[in-house]
């Protein structure tokens, strides 16, 4: 058997060492967690970052098409453009008709006679009725430049806008479908760590008892180098009932 | 000993899932970037097929003024000779009508001759305007078809099924023909009667039908 005092002091130590160990592998623990949790930090701060320069690229590209929709459909160009479309609509037009020839001496050459009154008569007519149809001509043909001709308004329009909405929409696109992907970027947990028992705890625990236990019995009164059989030792009578005040507990005096 | 190795073997394993997760969401984010690819490419041959651009040869492939120019021939085709037709057999009747009237060289005629002629022109005129609006038309329904392949892509996602529908879109736009109704009668009937009567009415000497009338041969304007 070993005495009271060296079973306080080896469990003591025991139990230091236990807590020390205990708090090593707690401080590996923490450690390791802090470790997965920057490795985690920095994954989704690199995938936020990626996703960002991917947004920008995208809206960019769709803020471009806008951009050029709204160039086309700017008023002034399309004043332009109108005018354009007239010009060439009137010419196209012409080139359907005998306005620009000389018709007074050739459309109905051979078919006048006459003098030379009905012939100029004729001429001049017939130059008048070429002028009044080009003058009809180039009205219809700025009409026409405001609505469905080839170039006109309704097409220029519709054909602005469709590649404008062609590119904004391809854009969003991608961006919807890079915003899901980043989804499950921005889904990956954060790692944690499993609790698990912790042996030395327990151990440092249990020896801190034993050693509590010893060292109170080491300074038991009465116990001296000698330890005396626990039923050989004086009974302990200290709280007998009539010292105390018939409680079962004694006072000093009884044990004096 | 044996608290160190669960740690370690702990910090393994939280590790590697970590690295599943993040190996699933680089899967998925190499997933979006073919499904990207593919609705580029499925884009791009849309495009191809659709719009204008110059190919090997010089040549241009696509729906090119060209392809509009031969739509706007093929309506300029069937109306214009139409339209000289008419022209020309109304202005054989005025003839006709004017040389009965005894008026083929007057004044009246000068000016009903050179109303035919306007008329001709302004006809003409419309007709090429029409075949212009009518190619602007294809030019529209060729847009919203490549718009509705564009949308059909968006939905499919691929590209090879996009290509296929836009090939047979574009032969089905490439053999369109244009929408021709038969021609109404465009020139007016002149009245020479009228324009006779007035002729008559302000020329003292256009006694027309009367053998005592003092006609100048050819000319029936006061002298």
């Amino acid at each position: 058997m070993c005495e009271p005092t060296t079973i306080a002091v080896i469990s003591a130590l025991g139990s230091a060492a236990a807590t020390g160990m205990s708090m090593k592998a707690q401080q590996s623990a923490v450690s390791s967690q802090n470790a997965a949790n920057n490795a985690w930090r920095a994954y989704q701060q690199d995938q936020r970052q990626k996703e960002g320069l991917r947004q920008d690229e995208l809206r960019g590209k769709a803020e471009q098409a806008r951009q050029q929709g709204l160039e086309e459909l700017n008023p002034q160009k399309q004043q332009e453009v109108r005018a354009g479309e007239e010009n060439r609509l009137a010419t196209e037009i012409m080139a359907n008709t005998n306005v620009n020839q000389d018709v007074g001496g050739q459309l109905l050459a051979g078919e006048r006679s006459g003098g030379e009154a009905i012939q100029n008569d004729f001429a001049s007519r017939m130059n008048q009725a070429s002028s009044d149809a080009r003058k009809r001509l180039t009205a219809l043909a700025g009409v026409q430049s405001y609505g469905g001709s080839f170039g006109g308004m309704k097409n220029y329009g519709t054909e602005a806008l469709a590649r404008s909405d062609q590119g904004i929409n391809l854009a969003n696109n991608m961006r919807q479908g890079s915003l899901g992907a980043y989804g499950l970027a921005k889904g990956v947990a954060p790692p944690s760590q499993q609790p698990v028992k912790d042996p030395y705890g327990g151990i440092a625990s249990s020896l801190a008892g034993i050693a509590g236990t010893a060292f109170g019995t080491a300074m038991q009164p009465g116990a001296g180098a000698t330890a005396k059989p626990l039923a050989a030792t004086t009974p302990y009578t200290a709280f007998s009932p009539p010292a105390n005040f018939g409680l079962g507990f004694a006072g000093p005096s009884v044990r004096a | 000993m044996c608290m160190k190795m669960s740690g370690k073997a702990q910090r393994l394993q939280m590790m590697a899932q970590m690295n599943q997760e993040q190996e699933a969401a680089a899967q998925g984010r190499q997933q979006e970037e073919q499904r990207q690819g593919r609705l580029g490419e499925g884009v791009q041959a849309i495009n191809r097929l659709f719009d204008p651009q110059a190919i090997g040869d010089g040549t241009f492939s696509g729906f090119d003024d060209n392809f509009y120019n031969n739509y706007k021939k093929k309506y300029l085709d069937f109306y214009n000779p139409e339209v000289d037709k008419q022209y020309a057999t109304a202005k054989e009747r005025l003839a006709f009508q004017h040389a009965d009237a005894g008026t083929f060289d007057s004044n009246t005629a000068n000016k009903n001759f050179a109303d035919l002629t306007e008329q001709y022109n302004v006809g003409k005129g419309q007709i090429a305007s029409k075949a212009d609006t009518a190619a602007g038309e294809l030019k529209n329904q060729v847009g919203q078809q490549k718009n509705a392949l564009i949308n059909q892509l968006y939905s499919t996602e691929n590209p090879d099924i996009a290509t296929n529908t836009a090939l047979n879109s574009v032969k089905t736009l490439q053999n369109t023909a244009p929408d021709l109704q038969p021609l109404g009668d465009i020139f007016k009937n002149l009245v020479v009667g009228g324009a006779s009567a007035y002729n008559a009415y302000s020329n003292p000497y256009a006694k027309l039908g009367n053998p005592n009338a003092n006609t100048r041969a050819g000319y029936n304007v006061p002298t």
